[in-house]
């Protein structure tokens, strides 16, 4: 079967599982659950501390999918991206939530570090995941929607309700924290090549 | 080269996780689906009065022209000289005791008899009587349908004390249309009744001719009916009024509902109108029932004036500097210590809602002279919806889609008590004070109701009968 004519099959799947669901269908819900659920996981655990913070992420976005899916207006956008802009929504919420805690800004951290070679690109996906947790709430999540899911600032500030050239600016201290850290955590080992995390 | 090697990794990247445990906790929590019943209720309320007077809005449509060219086809065949009423004026008058001791006359409970009207701008008035096995007098019939009709009947009574004898030739005129019309088998029938009715009329029209003022005064405090009383209507309304809102925090994660309430408490209703076009009908008994198109604007302020960071700098140089932060602002920190930096915004913003939707409504008129009062209940099912403008500091609405926004419920409802007063022979002037409650807006997990009070002012058309 030509590549494109599969592509419309799902569609077309996915469309009556919509519509199912639109009628409170619990089978069909069910099944939009284990066709999205690890999708939606992957992009959880970027936005939160830790795999539990993920977890409740997930369940209150698939709650609120179900709950508004009957707003969804079949063939207007991609189902998983309304999908992923309830998650993001609700990760900024929670970051509303608990914007007023304090986090040190250490006036250090302003100058722009040097760079050096790192071996970004021996990096593994843990890793990766563990330094984005250590970075500040804000500067996560701007750092994800920007570099991952392709937000651009203007769209970011409007989720967020900052300015864009504040959107900018944490961008730029959350790539100036990543290598901050990927210096002090990881060291370089010339002869095998490996990443080696520092003790 | 690390934007693009963190994309390519975290792209790809799959949690190992139970996601069968997450689908067991939520599927309690996800909405049960409603009866088809319950979503469909409110076709139960046309269907309850359409039929009741779909003969009478059949009879308002047909003109009396085509009755009549109906009446020059039959009536030679079918109207013995005998049934003319109009020999009924030669006849002695019959007083109303008389009429009760009458020879039964038996009627099918499909009879129509029609009598009673005077001029030809009045409509007919309907006698049905109530079926019963065994066939009741004449009299019985004229108390039945005394009671039947109530005040309608007495008011064509007295419509008839004030015709002279012409107007109980039309009378007589009318029944003879409408009898034609019937079947063979009960037209003698209905005519003896007529008559006697026609008669009992007459004895009733020349006793008011010698009761005192008085009587007739009471007469005249009900006015006639008029030809537009019943039949088809057309409103085209504007209003305007004071807005409220209620807050649900029911479905709202107990832990942030002290957030979203502080939140709900910076959006402050205003003031909501609307327009309305409806269409109905109106039966003889007074009850309307219309429907129609209406759009509707509710307007409130956000209005944010609070702290929405808090920075703390970390001072370990001995002298005051000056630092560049990355957003291009300056700080200041006069020496070692610990600085905290507030981040305070004030946002002022114009909200609106606005939302079509389709009225169902039942009305009921108290008809007076040369102004009749309406009182009015129904429901409104919202076409569409669309949201603009902030539901907190951070969430700028101007999109439909959005997630955050929906509709909980579609049903709101609108009551009034209205008057309307004739400008033109088929114009009305109507005003009415109006309660709208409207359907039920989810933000942000946060129920939301509007209610508006309010003034709606405009016009009603009134389709006349042909005559």
């Amino acid at each position: 079967m030509p590549k494109r004519m599969k592509k419309a099959g799902q569609k077309d799947q996915l469309n009556r599982l919509i519509k199912a669901c639109q009628k409170q269908d619990r089978a069909a819900q069910q099944e939009l659950y284990v066709q999205f659920a690890d999708d939606l996981m992957s992009l959880a655990v970027r936005y939160s501390r830790d795999q539990a913070m993920a977890r409740d992420l997930v369940h209150d976005t698939f709650l609120k999918v179900f709950e508004s899916i009957k707003s969804f207006k079949l063939n207007k956008g991609s189902f998983k991206g309304w999908m992923s802009r309830i998650l993001i929504n609700k990760a900024v919420e929670n970051y509303r939530r608990h914007r007023r805690m304090i986090y040190a800004e250490t006036p250090g951290l302003m100058r722009e570090l040097s760079t050096e070679n790192l071996a970004i690109d021996k990096l593994e996906v843990e890793d990766i995941l563990r330094l984005l947790q250590q970075l500040p709430v804000g500067s996560r999540m701007i750092f994800n929607m920007y570099i991952i899911e392709g937000f651009r600032h203007d769209e970011i500030a409007k989720v967020m309700g900052i300015s864009a050239s504040t959107s900018r600016s944490q961008l730029t201290r959350a790539k100036q924290l990543l290598r901050e850290k990927i210096r002090k955590q990881y060291r370089y080992d010339h002869p095998n090549g490996m990443l080696q995390q520092r003790s | 080269m690390m934007d693009n090697h963190f994309k390519h990794k975290l792209q790809r990247f799959r949690v190992d996780w139970d996601k069968e445990a997450l689908w067991e906790e939520l599927e309690p929590k996800l909405p049960r689906p409603k009866s088809r019943f319950l979503r469909y209720w409110w076709v139960l309320l046309p269907l309850l009065f359409v039929p009741a007077c779909w003969e009478e809005l059949s009879q308002w449509l047909q003109t009396d022209t085509a009755i009549e060219q109906s009446l020059a086809e039959q009536a030679p065949e079918v109207m013995p000289p005998d049934n003319d009423i109009t020999s009924a004026k030669e006849e002695p008058q019959v007083s109303s005791s008389q009429v009760e001791v009458q020879e039964a006359v038996a009627l099918s409970p499909q009879t129509e008899l029609f009598a009673a009207t005077t001029t030809s701008s009045y409509h007919n008035q309907r006698f049905i009587p109530s079926h019963t096995p065994a066939s009741p007098t004449v009299g019985q019939l004229y108390h039945q349908s005394l009671e039947h009709l109530g005040n309608e009947t007495n008011k064509a009574l007295g419509v008839v004390r004030a015709s002279t004898k012409s107007d109980v030739a039309k009378v007589s005129n009318a029944i003879k249309i409408k009898t034609s019309t019937n079947s063979v088998a009960n037209r003698e029938k209905m005519t003896v009744t007529q008559t006697l009715l026609l008669k009992t009329a007459m004895v009733e029209r020349e006793k008011a001719a010698e009761a005192p003022l008085s009587a007739l005064t009471e007469v005249s405090m009900t006015r006639p009916l008029r030809s537009d009383d019943q039949g088809v209507f057309v409103n085209l309304l504007a209003g305007a009024g004071t807005l409220q809102r209620k807050d649900d925090f029911t479905a709202v994660e107990p832990g942030i509902v002290e957030y979203r309430r502080q939140n709900s408490e910076r959006l402050n209703p205003q003031a909501a109108w609307n327009i309305q076009l409806e269409a109905g009908y109106r039966h003889h008994s007074g009850l309307s029932l219309s429907t129609g198109l209406g759009y509707s604007q509710l307007h409130e302020q956000f209005n944010f004036d609070g702290v929405v960071r808090e920075d703390t700098f970390i001072q370990t140089n001995e002298r005051a500097r000056y630092f560049v932060k990355p957003s291009g602002d300056t700080l200041f920190l006069s020496g070692p210590g610990v600085y905290t930096q507030l981040v305070n915004r004030q946002v002022l913003h114009n909200n609106q809602v606005s939302y079509y939707q389709i009225p169902l409504l039942l009305a009921y008129r108290f008809p007076k002279r040369r102004w009749d009062i309406e009182l009015t209940a129904g429901v409104n099912y919202l076409l569409r919806s669309q949201y603009q403008g902030r539901i907190s500091e951070g969430f700028p609405v101007s999109i439909n889609d959005e997630p955050e926004i929906a509709l909980k419920r579609r049903w709101g409802y609108t009551m009034r008590v209205g008057v309307q007063y004739q400008l033109l022979p088929t114009t009305y002037l109507y005003l009415n004070t109006q309660f709208v409650q409207s359907p039920e807006f989810l933000r942000v997990d946060v129920g939301q109701q509007y209610q508006s009070l309010g003034m709606q002012v405009g016009l009603q058309y009134r389709f006349r009968r042909k005559l």
